[in-house]
């Protein structure tokens, strides 16, 4: 649930990144951090790994002021994969606006993905959040594995869901950044339909996402290749 | 596990630890000569490193200087602040400071304030003359002024940027020992939680435990 605080001036958006272990949770934000650009990005915090392996959670906070003065802070967070760390899992996930769920593309991680996509089901009821209703987008990573479910069988088994489905190669930064604006849309969107937002605060998504991204973005961006399926939020992605 | 502790706001008393910091800010402040001052979010000075000025004991004994001191250091700590830029203050008796943020995430947590260091633009006319406002021996004045430091822009915007980013480390580098600490405390709670819950459970046992423990307990 996106936090307002009037007397500061600040509104912040919490999006978690969610999936089985070793899906790319930390490397997708590892990537996103090298991207953003600098004056609105904050530090990576990494929490404790043991061989690679997120014990509590990493963060890292973007901040953007509308010119009327508001301070618009979007927090995303990743959850431990692995099954022992639930308790962490459902804690992170209080009180967020949307969520990319990290698919490992490989086949043989099919059953994790289940597992943790039901797990992000349960949690989700746990916090009071809707499963119907909250943004989710899928990113389909590792795309550059061999033995992956083909782009054909996303679109047959999530075309008809309300999930948009990305593809991406996390450590090469390809596809993460048109994951983070796709849910970024998605959660501003439902905002905007909630507190009427950006007639109340004189936000503008354009000029925010315009100003968090780095050339380097600019010049990698490519929509087109990385989305494999829109679900029911095509609109809103385009 | 509580969801507000993954991302809490801190106060730099929190996350400056001076014990192990200190020595360093200490240390700095001597090479650069020059006096360094912090201040948390709600103006309280929480670390001095440097030494008495002469000069400024000069112009505080005079009828107007401790008023205009306090003024200086008001103007210090009211001085807006943006991201990490450092903004450069004159006081009434020629002297300059160096006021820069000490931030966290975004958060301003305090400022560190260098200084006093002399104004490069201020010949001995001017000081002789604003000596004589004070009404300081001038040859005192301007002796005293110039025992302080001197730094070109260029050096001085260096070293702002140096103690700057000496903070943001310090500080980042504290916050997240400080979570992952209050994260670890939270497991072990969970874990006493968990075991006192399985010791309850056994402990209620099978009819025959119960009564078992019923004629113990009259036995005691």
């Amino acid at each position: 649930m996106v936090q307002m605080n009037l007397e500061l001036r600040e509104v912040t958006v919490k999006i978690v990144y969610y999936g089985p272990a070793l899906s790319g949770k930390t490397t997708n934000l590892q990537a996103l951090h090298r991207l953003f650009d600098s004056h609105h990005r904050g530090k990576m915090m990494s929490l404790e790994t043991q061989l690679d392996r997120t014990l509590f959670f990493d963060l890292l906070p973007l901040q953007y002021q509308t010119p009327s003065g508001l301070k618009v802070k979007v927090k995303l967070f990743t959850v431990p994969g692995q099954v022992i760390h639930n308790e962490t899992r459902r804690a992170v996930l209080a009180g967020a606006d949307a969520v990319i769920f990290v698919a490992d593309s490989q086949r043989s991680q099919a059953l994790s993905n289940s597992l943790s996509f039901k797990n992000l089901k349960e949690n989700l009821k746990s916090n009071n959040l809707d499963f119907e209703s909250i943004p989710i987008v899928i990113q389909f990573n590792k795309r550059d594995l061999e033995d992956i479910k083909p782009v054909e069988e996303i679109k047959r088994d999530w075309g008809a869901t309300r999930f948009p489905c990305f593809l991406s190669v996390a450590p090469q930064e390809k596809g993460v950044y048109e994951t983070f604006e796709a849910v970024v849309k998605m959660a501003f969107v439902l905002i905007n339909q909630k507190y009427d937002f950006n007639r109340k605060f004189g936000f503008n998504l354009h000029d925010f996402l315009k100003a968090i991204k780095s050339e380097k973005i600019n010049q990698m961006i490519d929509f087109k290749k990385y989305l494999a399926t829109t679900g029911s939020s095509m609109e809103i992605i385009k | 596990m509580n969801e507000l502790e993954l991302d809490r706001r801190f106060s730099l008393n929190e996350l400056l630890d001076l014990g192990s910091s200190g020595e360093v800010i200490r240390a700095l402040a001597e090479i650069v000569r020059t006096n360094l001052r912090v201040f948390d979010g709600q103006g309280q000075e929480v670390f001095f490193a440097g030494e008495v000025i002469n000069l400024c004991e000069l112009i505080k004994a005079t009828e107007a200087g401790d008023r205009l001191c306090q003024g200086v250091r008001e103007k210090l700590l009211a001085q807006q602040l943006t991201e990490s830029s450092a903004v450069q203050i004159q006081s009434a008796c020629g002297l300059k400071y160096t006021v820069f943020p000490i931030r966290y995430q975004f958060e301003s947590l305090g400022r560190v304030v260098l200084g006093p260091y002399q104004d490069q633009g201020i010949d001995n006319a001017k000081l002789e003359q604003l000596a004589t406002k004070f009404r300081i021996d001038p040859q005192k004045f301007i002796q005293n002024y110039h025992q302080l430091p001197e730094f070109s822009p260029e050096y001085l915007k260096k070293l702002a940027r140096f103690i700057s980013k000496f903070f943001d480390a310090f500080v980042f580098i504290n916050a997240k020992r400080l979570v992952t600490t209050v994260m670890h405390l939270e497991q072990i709670m969970q874990s006493r939680d968990r075991i006192f819950k399985e010791m309850e459970k056994e402990a209620k046992g099978t009819p025959e435990d119960k009564k078992e423990i019923e004629k113990l307990k009259n036995m005691f």
